[in-house]
């Protein structure tokens, strides 16, 4: 199969748009409080963990942090900053977890503390922008949703990976590109 | 199904030039200090999402001024205005929850009527992020085939048929470009996009 050098550009702009869509898709799920959010969004970024270099990951992160400010209209507003932040920081966790901890963690570990440290970064940004000091009460509600969030877009990861055969062309196709380009 | 409404500056003002007035709104909605001018400014915002055919969800954003102002009521400060058992109502903390809620709603409402999805970044990353709502919008043109029932199997079977990571090229044939509304600026576009940027502009200077 002949392999072009921008295999990893195309696989990184889709992992982008499947952000984007599963965004969209969240969007249609009914929520108990407007603020909660489960995070579909997230999930191709945990795929990514597994075989994408850490400079495309961070791109696929980039595409869908603007990509959502701009289907959304949000990028030039606080929205755009907080999804920024919570997303950089739950990243560069869920990267280190998963490197550190090795085999000793599975996804669902991975996927949590993502949630958390997410979590964490949006009540901080949230009391010193937003509500003031008075907010941290909200601190336990923000990191229980977190971990219940966390925990279900992790077993989703694992039931994905176990079962899907796209993913696992992706992930062939993607290391192959890598060897290509050496 | 509700009708999506049809954008109506984007019929007189191009993506960025847009965006730039937009930018160009923020310095004095930021800087204005007092809870009218706040509050008129929000509202002149609101208007120009809705007249972008954004259907703007009404009560998230009161719950959203109504929790910011709760949480400074939690801090009492100025006037005593009301006292409900322990729970004390003062104008200081009152009015700034007020400015910082009203506040975050507007910049939403400005950045949502500036900010469209044919707006081009410049650049290697603008040229991915072209990429990127290529299959976005490929992989929408799919979604019916989701099944609630069969997710996994469903979404699988969506992905191979919109990216199949086995075909010889990648991406074969396709333009990359993002899908776009053709809209010409105007005389009329510039003249709106000048008048919109003078009324917060003229607020602030006014000290409303």
């Amino acid at each position: 199969m002949p392999v072009r050098s921008d295999d990893r550009r195309e696989i990184t702009a889709f992992l982008g748009a499947l952000c984007l869509f599963l965004s969209a898709v969240e969007y249609l799920i009914p929520k108990p409080l407007p603020f909660l959010r489960l995070g579909l969004a997230n999930l191709p970024l945990l795929l990514g963990l597994r075989f994408l270099k850490p400079v495309d990951l961070i791109l696929v992160l980039l595409l869908k942090v603007i990509g959502q400010g701009l289907v959304n209209g949000t990028l030039a507003s606080y929205v755009f900053l907080f999804s920024l932040a919570g997303s950089v920081v739950s990243v560069f966790t869920m990267s280190m977890v998963y490197r550190l901890g090795g085999r000793h963690v599975g996804l669902v570990g991975v996927s949590l503390s993502g949630a958390l440290a997410s979590s964490l970064v949006q009540v901080a940004l949230a009391v010193t922008f937003v509500f003031g000091e008075t907010a941290r009460v909200i601190a336990p509600f923000s990191i229980g949703s977190g971990i219940v969030t966390g925990l279900i877009i992790g077993v989703f990861a694992e039931r994905f990976v176990s079962s899907s055969g796209w993913l696992k062309g992706i992930e062939r196709r993607y290391s192959i590109s890598l060897e290509d380009s050496k | 199904m509700r009708k999506k409404q049809p954008d109506r500056i984007g019929y007189y003002i191009a993506a960025l030039p847009r965006f730039a007035a937009g930018m160009l709104m923020l310095p004095p909605y930021l800087l204005a200090e007092g809870l009218a001018c706040k509050a008129l400014l929000a509202a002149f915002f609101a208007l120009l999402a809705v007249l972008a055919g954004k259907r703007l969800r009404w009560g998230y954003f009161l719950i959203l001024v109504l929790s910011v102002t709760f949480f400074h009521l939690l801090s009492p400060w100025g006037r005593v205005l009301v006292e409900i058992g322990p729970f004390i109502i003062t104008s200081g903390a009152l009015e700034n929850g007020l400015i910082r809620g009203i506040t975050l709603v507007g910049m939403v409402f400005l950045s949502v009527a500036s900010v469209r999805p044919e707006l081009e970044l410049p650049g290697r990353f603008g040229g991915l992020l072209g990429r990127t709502f290529y299959y976005f919008d490929s992989i929408l043109e799919g979604k019916r085939r989701l099944s609630g029932k069969n997710f996994f199997v469903s979404l699988d079977e969506l992905l191979m048929e919109r990216f199949n990571p086995d075909q010889e090229k990648l991406g074969a044939g396709e333009s990359g470009e993002k899908p776009c509304l053709e809209t010409d600026q105007t005389f009329r576009g510039w003249f709106l996009c000048a008048a919109a940027i003078l009324i917060p502009w003229g607020l602030w200077i006014l000290k409303l």
